[in-house]
């Protein structure tokens, strides 16, 4: 066993169990905390498939904005911290039964296709050809700049609609 | 036959000095080189070889950090003591030098006091976060030619991305201490860490245009001038940004003692409180680091490229003179209030840093293929008049208020023991 595969093993089992605290935690700044892990063993596995970049930009965007904002959220919000919440309700025994009922269908169904069955082979890129690829593939039109367009229209909208919501209502009135 | 005999014994012995110099002249390759040998001599498998490599690599590097946080502290204190007009730590060693060591020695055999309510992931997580997330940032700086932790090649992606991982310590310090300060604290430090990142981020992107690059072993490799000749504003900017970003003097008010008692680490004591203490300091010295490499070329200097040792010289004499820089900043600047902070970034260095990063994108395209002292030409003119521009339009919606002189009487200086000049008033 090479010290690569030791270290995506206990990698890949933190972030389970972690994924698992997330959504089982009674307190949710716990689960909020958690959720950072998960995010962080999520950016060691891309480190460990080499993608330096996606690993980068997962702890930048995710852990270094998004769950901050969130524990932000968390925090401001008032009544969210109490320990009563519960994360489950009584349906809890069926859905378990469901999901692992389609579990077994989806992972019996997709195993066979050729898409789980690819081998991966490394890529032949060095240093920064990798990322200079990524950003020829996401604006070059025959690539995926119509979705790249796309999703940055979506973020220019949402943050338009953040700025309608924070604006104060009544701006012709002087103070 | 006696000729040939001195030549015999010459030869050799000129052979082992050579060797010793190749040695010296790049010591750590040596020092790897002899240890791949050693390991592949027990019958090490190759992966495994790379990974204690990196294993050791990392333990040296993280140690040499943190134990060169000591001399680092006292020499701040030292510099700081002598621009408040004091003397400095001077009791413990010559000039106090031993300080730091009895400082760290108090602070192993403190109590430990662990406050009432705290929430303990967080409050026990904090302090190890904001160590590591300094150490870590020391794995893609590059020492010389050949010695660094990892030519990574998004290294200044990594660089913000691992720099904002404080920003998790402070907030986790803060809510796990069950303190209302530390946690007011804890918000005006994290929302000043966020808002500088993003100026921070737009300078590194306008190097990564100038580069083409985004690793950072490339980046100085390539500074045949350095980069802070062609953006001397960008300069300007990411060390303010980085200033701020590392809660100094004059952007401290996320621990202003008048205000917060403390700031976030208000109810850490021990041990905890040390290594909120070190990464402190050595947060300053490794943005220093980053600055030196990113603009002041790192290790290149005349020879560097034949000897490496003489980069790790020229990279600690650019370092620390951009950190005394900081120091000098930190020792003379009143702090600034919370707003005053805030319209900092986001109203001068922000746009500021948008208008260079929009003009340099256009304009790196257009002079691509000049001469490079013309092109240094071009963007310091573009640098120089973007920054007198901006403060122009600052000055331009600035509102002046009548504010009273305040000044002291002039009183007696503390000065150094000096053998040369004994005065009345001190040494």
């Amino acid at each position: 066993m090479t010290p690569l595969q030791i270290v995506f093993i206990l990698v890949a089992l933190v972030t389970i169990l972690s994924a698992i605290f997330v959504v089982s935690f009674r307190n949710i700044f716990h689960a909020a905390l958690w959720l950072i892990v998960t995010l962080m063993g999520v950016a060691i596995i891309f480190a460990l498939l080499e993608a330096s970049f996606f690993a980068a930009v997962q702890i930048l965007v995710y852990i270094g904005a998004i769950a901050i904002v969130l524990i932000f959220a968390i925090m401001l919000t008032r009544n969210i911290m109490s320990d009563e919440e519960m994360q489950i309700n009584r349906s809890w025994g069926i859905v378990l039964l469901l999901v692992l009922i389609f579990a077994v269908i989806f992972i019996s169904q997709i195993s066979s296709s050729d898409v789980i069955n690819t081998i991966l082979i490394p890529l032949e890129f060095q240093g920064q050809e990798s990322i200079i690829a990524f950003g020829e593939g996401l604006l070059d039109p025959a690539g995926y700049a119509l979705p790249f367009e796309l999703a940055s229209l979506l973020l220019l909208g949402a943050l338009v609609g953040g700025v309608y919501v924070a604006m104060d209502k009544k701006g012709g009135e002087k103070k | 036959m006696a000729k040939r005999c001195i030549n015999l014994a010459i030869i050799p012995k000129e052979r082992y000095s050579m060797k010793i110099l190749e040695f010296l002249s790049d010591p750590i390759i040596g020092i790897e080189k002899w240890i791949v040998q050693l390991l592949e001599n027990w019958g090490v498998a190759p992966e495994w070889q790379t990974f204690i490599l990196y294993l050791i690599g990392a333990a040296i590097l993280g140690t040499g950090a943190l134990l060169f946080t000591l001399i680092l502290i006292w020499a701040e204190r030292k510099i700081i003591g002598r621009l408040q007009d004091r003397l400095g730590p001077n009791r413990i060693g010559p000039w106090g030098i031993f300080q730091p060591i009895a400082d760290m020695l108090k602070i192993f055999i403190k109590e430990h006091i662990i406050p009432d309510g705290v929430d303990p992931i967080p409050y026990h997580l904090a302090p190890i976060i904001s160590v590591a997330s300094v150490l870590l940032l020391w794995s893609v700086v590059p020492f010389s030619d050949s010695v660094r932790g990892s030519n990574l090649n998004v290294a200044l992606l990594f660089i913000l991305g691992v720099g904002g991982l404080g920003e998790l310590g402070v907030i986790l310090a803060g809510w796990g201490s069950n303190n209302k300060f530390s946690m007011l604290a804890a918000f005006r430090a994290s929302a000043q860490m966020i808002s500088y990142e993003v100026p921070m981020a737009i300078v590194l992107l306008a190097i990564v245009i100038l580069s083409g690059s985004m690793a950072l072993g490339d980046i100085v490799k390539l500074q045949t001038i350095a980069y802070i000749f062609f953006l001397p504003l960008g300069a300007f900017i990411f060390f303010v940004a980085s200033i701020a970003e590392n809660g100094r003097a004059p952007f401290d008010l996320a621990e202003a003692e008048s205000e917060l008692v403390a700031g976030f680490n208000v109810e850490y004591s021990g041990l905890k409180f040390g290594m909120f203490y070190v990464a402190d300091f050595l947060r300053a010295f490794t943005s220093a680091v980053i600055f030196s490499s990113i603009f002041l070329g790192g290790w290149r200097g005349p020879g560097a490229e034949q000897i490496p040792i003489l980069g790790f010289v020229y990279l600690l004499i650019k370092t620390v003179i951009v950190w005394f820089l900081g120091v000098w900043i930190r020792g003379s600047l009143p702090r600034y209030r919370v707003d005053q902070m805030m319209a900092i970034t986001w109203k001068f260095l922000t746009p500021l840093a948008l208008a260079l990063f929009i003009v340099i994108a256009f304009v790196a395209k257009l002079i691509e293929n000049t001469n490079q002292w013309l092109q240094v030409l071009i963007f310091l003119v573009i640098n120089v008049a973007l920054f007198v521009g901006g403060f122009a339009i600052v000055r331009k919606f600035e509102k002046e208020k009548e504010r009273k002189v305040v000044s002291t009487k002039k009183r007696a200086l503390a000065q150094p023991t000096n053998p040369f000049t004994q005065s009345e008033t001190g040494g």
